[in-house]
C-alpha cells in the first residue's frame, strides 16, 4: 500500500476523530474536570494592554536592563492587533504580549501558560532534576479562567495551566519561573511576549546568563534532532574561542523579527532553513537551546518569534566545527525511558515492590513515578505513586499495567480496582478477575503487602501470567507484610 | 457564533453565513491548505473553493458538527489540487508527510492498492482507536491536517521533541498493526 493510499482513506475518516484532533488542546485537559460549567462561560482573555495597565508592580520592580515589558499605553504604536509592531523609543523589536483566547472552539493557537503580574510565562523546558533551581513560592496558577472574568479582562494567575510556581535561583522573576510537576521534573516558564528586544545580549547575557556560566556545548543536525537519532556531539576544549567569539557576536547582534528574515524562492518559513540544534549545557542543569538556520540566524528555542544574525566570518568558523566534527566527541543522550524506569527502580519508598518479572513479549512503554511535593518549597516529601505500563509490540491487544500506592492513596493515584491479601494469592483467586476468556473489558486486580498495594490491570493476560508477574514482587514487600 | 447558528444562516441563504465560517474556522481551513499545498495563494483560493462548496450544500446538508465537514472539504480541494500541480511542486508539508510514511509503507503499487479506501479507512480507524487520546491527536494533526511538529507541539503543549518521538513510534506501531491486517508494508 502506498503512503499516498493511506493519506487518501485518512479522508474517509469518522467526523468524530477530526473534530477532535482540530479542538483538541492537551494542557487544558487537566483542568476540565474543575472548571465544569465555567468552560461553558467561554470567556476570551486578551492578554494585552488591558493586562498590562493594571499592573502596578511594573514600576516598583527591578526591571531587566534595557528589555522592556511591552506597553501599549507607552509605545505610541496601533498596530499591535496586526502583528508585530517595532517600536520607536529603543530601536528594538517588540514581540507583542499573546492574544490567549480560553474557550476557542479551534484552540488552535493554545499553549502552556500563565499570567502573572502582567507578564504572560510560556512552557520553555523541562528538567528531569530541580539541581537547587527552585526558588520562592511565588503563587498558584489557578489555570482557569471562571465565569466571573470580566471579558477582555486581564487575569492575574489564570492560563491554561495551574499550579504552584516559584522563582528560578538565579534568574530575573520577570523573565523565568518555574513549576514542580508530580513526577519529579520542573517545568521552565519564560516571558518570551510582550518585550522588547534590541541587542542579543540582553536576551543572552541579561536573562539567560550565558557567558561564563557554560558547562558543554553540544550540537546536532537538523536531521538527527527531527528524526531523533540523538547524533549529539559535544565539543572539546580546542573550540572554546571559537564558542568565545560566536557569543561575543550572537551579544553584539540585533535582533529582527523571525518572519522579517529573507527567504529564498520556494522556501516558506525559516524553520525550512534549519541547519543545526547548539546546546549550551549550563552549570546549574539547565540548556540554552538555540536553532542555527542558513545564512547564519540563530533563535533561542524558547523565543521563535526573533533572530540575530552572526556575521559571516564568525558564523563559518562555527560551521567549520560543527560540520567537520574534528573537534568533538560524541554523546550518550540517555533514553527519557530509561531515566524514569531508573528513577521508579531506585525510589526509596515504592521502588521495592515493582515486579522482577514480565511476561515475554511485553515491552516498557512508559515508568513513571508521583511525589508528594512540598506546595512552600517544591520539595518532594514522599512517594505517591509508580506506574509501570507495558505493550506487546507484536500483539497489540495485549496490554499490561502495573501501578504501586499506598493503601490510604485516595484519589487520582490511588488504587480504585479489586484487592486481595497477599496470603490470598493463588491461580484460582487470580482467575476470578482474569478469567480465561476475557470479555472486550480490562481485567484488574490488585494485591496488599502490608499498607502497599501492588495493581496490576491488562487485557489478554491469563492468571497463571498475573499470578507470576505478583509472586516476583522483591522481598521487601515480603518484609513489609511480615512486619 | 454557534455551528447551529452558522447552519441557519446558511440555511437562510444570508451571506453573511460565509462570512461566520471564515471568522471562526478560515484559521484552521487556511492552516490546512496550505499545508498541503505550501503556497499560500492556492490555499486561500482552496478555502475559498471549499466556502462555496459548503455554500452549495447547506442546505439540503446539515452537517454536524461542521468543523469537521468543513475540513474535508479544504483537505480534498486542496489533495485536488496538488495532484494537479504536482509536478511543479515538492515542497508541501504533505511531501514530507509522504516521505516520512514510506517509511512503514510500501510505495510501489501492489494487490493492496485495490483495497477499497472505506476498507483501509476501518483498518486505521481501529488502529487509531488502539492508540492514547494525545497520540490520536498527535497522527492526526500531523498526516490529517499536515501540520508541522512546531503546530503540534504547540497544540498539544509538548516540545518538538516529545512530538517526534511519538509520531517516530506511532508510525512503528502502525507498521506492525497493517501487518497484523494483512497489507503490505515495507520491510
Amino acid at each position: 500500500m502506498s503512503p499516498q493510499k493511506f493519506l487518501d482513506a485518512l479522508g474517509h475518516l469518522d467526523d468524530q476523530y477530526i473534530q477532535q484532533a482540530a479542538e483538541y488542546n492537551g494542557k487544558r485537559r487537566k483542568f476540565s474536570r474543575m472548571i465544569g460549567t465555567a468552560a461553558a462561560a467561554c470567556l476570551v482573555v486578551l492578554v494585552s494592554a488591558a493586562g498590562i495597565r493594571m499592573l502596578p508592580q511594573r514600576d516598583t520592580s527591578p526591571s531587566l536592563s534595557t528589555g522592556e515589558v511591552y506597553d501599549q499605553t507607552e509605545s505610541g504604536t496601533s498596530s499591535f492587533h496586526d502583528g508585530y509592531a517595532q517600536t520607536e523609543h529603543t530601536g528594538g523589536v517588540t514581540i507583542p504580549p499573546l492574544d490567549v483566547y480560553l474557550g476557542n472552539d479551534v484552540a488552535a493557537d493554545m499553549i502552556a501558560f500563565f499570567l502573572y503580574q502582567g507578564r504572560c510565562y510560556v512552557q520553555y523546558d523541562t528538567l528531569d532534576e530541580d539541581d537547587g533551581l527552585i526558588g520562592e513560592h511565588l503563587g498558584t496558577a489557578i489555570g482557569l479562567i471562571d465565569e466571573w472574568t470580566p471579558e477582555d479582562g486581564y487575569v492575574d494567575l489564570a492560563g491554561s495551566i495551574g499550579g504552584d510556581f516559584y522563582a528560578v535561583n538565579g534568574y530575573d522573576p520577570e523573565f523565568m519561573l518555574c513549576m514542580k510537576s508530580d513526577n519529579g521534573n520542573l517545568q521552565l516558564y519564560i516571558c518570551n511576549n510582550g518585550i522588547t528586544l534590541q541587542y542579543g545580549s540582553e536576551l543572552y547575557e541579561d536573562r539567560l546568563h550565558l557567558s561564563g556560566n557554560i558547562d558543554a556545548v553540544e550540537f546536532e543536525s537538523r536531521a538527527s534532532w527531527y528524526n531523533s537519532e540523538n547524533e549529539r556531539y559535544r565539543l572539546t576544549e580546542d573550540c572554546n574561542e571559537i564558542i568565545e567569539t560566536f557569543i561575543h557576536q550572537l551579544d553584539a547582534a540585533e535582533f529582527l523579527l523571525s518572519d522579517q528574515i529573507p527567504l529564498e524562492d520556494g522556501v516558506t518559513s525559516i524553520y525550512e532553513t534549519e541547519i543545526y540544534h547548539l546546546y549550551f549545557k549550563m552549570q546549574n542543569g539547565m540548556t540554552v537551546h538555540l536553532r542555527l538556520y542558513q545564512n547564519g540566524y540563530v533563535c533561542f528555542d524558547g523565543m521563535l518569534d526573533v533572530a540575530v544574525q552572526i556575521p559571516e566570518t564568525e558564523w563559518q568558523m562555527l560551521l567549520d566545527v560543527l560540520e567537520n566534527k574534528t573537534a568533538a566527541q560524541r554523546v550518550q543522550v540517555p533514553d527519557p525511558d530509561e531515566v524514569q524506569l531508573e528513577k521508579c527502580l531506585s525510589d526509596p519508598e515504592l521502588g521495592g515492590f515493582i515486579p522482577n518479572w514480565s511476561p515475554d513479549g511485553l515491552e516498557l512503554n512508559y515508568a513513571a513515578v508521583s511525589y508528594q511535593i512540598d506546595r512552600e518549597t517544591g520539595a518532594e516529601t514522599g512517594t505517591r505513586q509508580i506506574m509501570l505500563d507495558y505493550d506487546n509490540p507484536e500483539k497489540l491487544n495485549q496490554h499490561c499495567s502495573i501501578t504501586i500506592s499506598r493503601t490510604d492513596e485516595k484519589g487520582e493515584y490511588g488504587w480504585t480496582g479489586p484487592i486481595i491479601d497477599r496470603d490470598k494469592l493463588n491461580a484460582e483467586t487470580i482467575a476470578k478477575y482474569f478469567p480465561a476468556s476475557p470479555d472486550e473489558n480490562n481485567q484488574e486486580l490488585g494485591v496488599c503487602y502490608g499498607n502497599v498495594i501492588v495493581g496490576c490491570w491488562g487485557r489478554n493476560l491469563d492468571a497463571e501470567t498475573v499470578l507470576r508477574i505478583f509472586e516476583s514482587v522483591p522481598a521487601k514487600a515480603e518484609e513489609n507484610q511480615s512486619s | 457564533m454557534q455551528d447551529d447558528k452558522i447552519i441557519r444562516l446558511f440555511f437562510a441563504r444570508s451571506e453573511e453565513a460565509i462570512r461566520q465560517l471564515d471568522c471562526k474556522y478560515g484559521k484552521v481551513c487556511r492552516s490546512l491548505s496550505l499545508n498541503i499545498l505550501g503556497d499560500r495563494q492556492d490555499a486561500e483560493e482552496c478555502v475559498n473553493d471549499a466556502y462555496l462548496g459548503a455554500w452549495n450544500t447547506i442546505p439540503p446538508q446539515n452537517p454536524s458538527p461542521l468543523l469537521s465537514y468543513i475540513c474535508k472539504i479544504v483537505r480534498n480541494l486542496s489533495l485536488r489540487c496538488l495532484r494537479q500541480k504536482t509536478a511543479a511542486r515538492r515542497n508541501s508539508h504533505y511531501d514530507v508527510a509522504l516521505h516520512e510514511l514510506e517509511g512503514c509503507l510500501s510505495s510501489a503499487g501492489t494487490l493492496d492498492d485495490q483495497l477499497d479506501a472505506k476498507e483501509l479507512a476501518t483498518v486505521i480507524r481501529q488502529f487509531l482507536d488502539s492508540l492514547s487520546v494525545e497520540n490520536r491527536v498527535i497522527f492526526l494533526r500531523r498526516y490529517w491536517f499536515m501540520d508541522s511538529y512546531h503546530e503540534i507541539a504547540r497544540q498539544v503543549g509538548l516540545t518538538e521533541k516529545t512530538v517526534s518521538v511519538r509520531l517516530v513510534r506511532i508510525r512503528q506501531k502502525l507498521k506492525v498493526w497493517l501487518e497484523e491486517n494483512d497489507i503490505a508494508v515495507s520491510s
